[in-house]
C-alpha cells in the first residue's frame, strides 16, 4: 500500500521528537520475554512430530482394546448358572414349543427330553476348553445347582401354572441327565445320535451270537433270525463259512 | 523498496523461521509502539500487558500475515484492537473521551506553565503528555496512530475502521487541541 502523506493534515516529525522525549520505553525484562517467545514459538515445529505420532499410538491401542474386548464378547462366557440351566431351558422349550407334539404322540416331558440332549451336548464345556473342576459342573449335581439371576428372572415371569410345571421339569433333570441310554433303548433317540452318545456295545462272540439265531428259530421267530444270520455273515464271514450249517436253520 | 516494504520482509522472514529478523523488527518498533500504547490505555501497569500482549499476537499469527499492506499498519491494527480488548476488559472507556475544547485548554492552563518556560522541551513534553490523556479516545487514537505509528490517514481509517474524512478531521482536531493546550510552545 502506498503512503499518502500528501493528505496529511499537519508534519508529523516535530510531534515525534516531542512525544519521543517525554514517554519511556518497555522494561528491558518485556523486551527479553517477548523476544524469548519469539524464539520459542519457532522452535517446537521441528519437535512436532509426536503429535500425530501419539495419534497414531492411541488409535492402535483403542484398536487392540476394542478388538480384545470384541473377541471375549465373541466367545461365550458360561457362568456356572448359564450350564447348570440348560437342562432346565431345553425341557422348558420342549414343553412349550414341541409340547403339543409330545403330548400328542402320547410321550411325557422327560420322554422328549432325549430329543434336546444333542443340543445341550453342543454346548458342553469341554468344546470351550473348559473342565468340570473350572465350571463347578457335576453330572450328579446339575439338579440342585439349578439357580442364579437367569431362575431368579424366570422364577418371577412364570404364571403360577407354569411354575408348577417347570419346577417339574426340574426335579426331573437328574433323570434327564441319566435318560440318554434309556431312551436310545426305548428308540426315541435318533440313531446317530445314540450312537454318538451310548459307549459302543461290547461286540458279541460269534459263538454267542449264532447261538441265540439258533434259539429265534426254535421259538419261531424266522424272520428275525434270518436278519440276524446276515449280520453274522457281514460280522465273521470266515466263521459263519465254517460253522453255519443249513441244518441248524431249519 | 520503501521502509514498509522492509518491515515486510522482515516480518516475512521470522515467518519462515528466521528469529534474527524478529530481533530487527522488534527494535525498530518497539519504542513507538510502548508510547503508543502508554498514551492509549493510560494506565502505566496495563501498558506493559498490553504490549506483551500485541507482540504475542503479532508472533501468533505471523503466518496469516501478507504483505499487501505495510507491516506499521498491520502491527497499530493488532496494537490498536488490543487496547479496544483492554478498555472492554477493564469496562470503561478513556477517561475523557467526552472532553471539550474548554476542559482542554482548562488543563494547559492548570499547568500554569508560561509560553516562554513551556518552550522547555521536557515541560513542553510533560504538557502534551497531560493534553493528550485529555483527548477523547478516537482523537487520540488516530493522532497517535499518526505519529507514532507513522501510518496515513487512510491507513488510519482503515485501522480504526472509519472513513478517511473522519479519520483526518480527528487528526485536525487533535492536533488543534494539543497546540492550544501547549499555547505557543507548540511543536513547531
Amino acid at each position: 500500500m502506498e503512503r499518502r502523506d500528501d493528505e496529511a493534515p499537519f508534519p508529523r516529525e516535530p510531534w515525534q521528537r516531542l512525544l519521543g522525549e517525554s514517554a519511556d520505553g518497555p522494561p528491558e525484562t518485556t523486551d527479553a520475554r517477548i523476544r524469548a517467545a519469539a524464539r520459542r514459538d519457532l522452535a517446537p515445529r521441528g519437535n512436532r512430530w509426536w503429535l500425530p505420532a501419539s495419534l497414531a499410538a492411541s488409535f492402535v491401542l483403542a484398536v487392540m482394546i476394542v478388538r480384545s474386548e470384541f473377541g471375549t464378547l465373541q466367545r461365550p462366557v458360561r457362568i456356572e448358572s448359564d450350564v447348570a440351566g440348560d437342562s432346565a431351558i431345553d425341557a422348558r422349550l420342549i414343553e412349550r414349543g414341541a409340547g403339543p407334539g409330545a403330548h400328542e404322540a402320547g410321550k411325557s416331558p422327560s420322554a422328549a427330553a432325549p430329543r434336546a440332549e444333542p443340543q445341550r451336548r453342543q454346548a458342553v464345556p469341554e468344546d470351550y476348553g473348559y473342565d468340570d473342576a473350572e465350571t463347578g459342573t457335576e453330572d450328579a449335581g446339575v439338579g440342585p445347582r439349578v439357580g442364579g439371576p437367569e431362575h431368579e428372572l424366570r422364577a418371577s415371569s412364570e404364571l403360577p401354572g407354569e411354575a408348577a410345571t417347570s419346577e417339574e421339569t426340574r426335579t426331573d433333570l437328574p433323570r434327564q441327565q441319566e435318560a440318554p441310554e434309556s431312551a436310545a433303548v426305548a428308540g426315541a433317540m435318533p440313531a446317530a445320535a445314540a450312537e454318538k452318545s451310548e459307549p459302543a456295545a461290547a461286540p458279541r462272540s460269534p459263538e454267542t451270537w449264532y447261538a441265540e439265531i439258533r434259539k429265534l428259530i426254535a421259538e419261531g421267530r424266522r424272520a428275525e433270525a434270518e436278519r440276524e444270520l446276515e449280520a453274522l455273515r457281514k460280522a465273521y464271514p470266515d466263521w459263519a463259512a465254517k460253522n453255519v450249517k443249513a441244518a441248524d436253520l431249519r | 523498496m520503501g521502509e514498509g516494504d522492509a518491515d515486510a520482509q522482515l516480518m516475512l522472514r521470522y515467518a519462515a523461521g528466521d528469529a534474527r529478523a524478529f530481533d530487527e523488527l522488534y527494535a525498530t518498533h518497539r519504542g513507538a509502539l510502548w508510547r503508543f500504547i502508554r498514551r492509549c490505555v493510560q494506565d502505566a501497569a496495563a501498558t506493559d500487558d498490553v504490549f506483551q500482549e500485541c507482540w504475542s499476537r503479532v508472533i501468533a499469527h505471523r503466518e496469516n500475515y501478507r504483505p499487501d499492506a505495510r507491516f506499521a499498519t498491520w502491527l497499530y491494527r493488532i496494537a490498536h484492537n488490543c487496547c479496544m480488548d483492554h478498555w472492554r476488559k477493564s469496562g470503561r472507556r478513556g477517561m475523557r473521551e467526552t472532553a471539550d475544547d474548554e476542559a482542554v485548554a482548562a488543563a494547559a492552563d492548570d499547568a500554569g506553565l508560561e509560553p516562554l518556560a513551556a518552550a522547555l522541551s521536557g515541560e513542553r513534553a510533560e504538557r502534551l503528555a497531560a493534553a493528550l490523556e485529555r483527548l477523547p479516545q478516537e482523537q487520540r487514537d488516530a493522532f497517535l496512530l499518526y505519529v507514532e505509528g507513522g501510518l496515513s490517514v487512510a491507513e488510519i481509517a482503515e485501522t480504526t475502521g472509519v472513513k478517511p474524512e473522519t479519520a483526518k478531521s480527528r487528526l485536525r482536531y487533535a492536533a488543534a487541541r494539543l497546540r492550544k493546550s501547549l499555547g505557543d510552545a507548540g511543536p513547531d
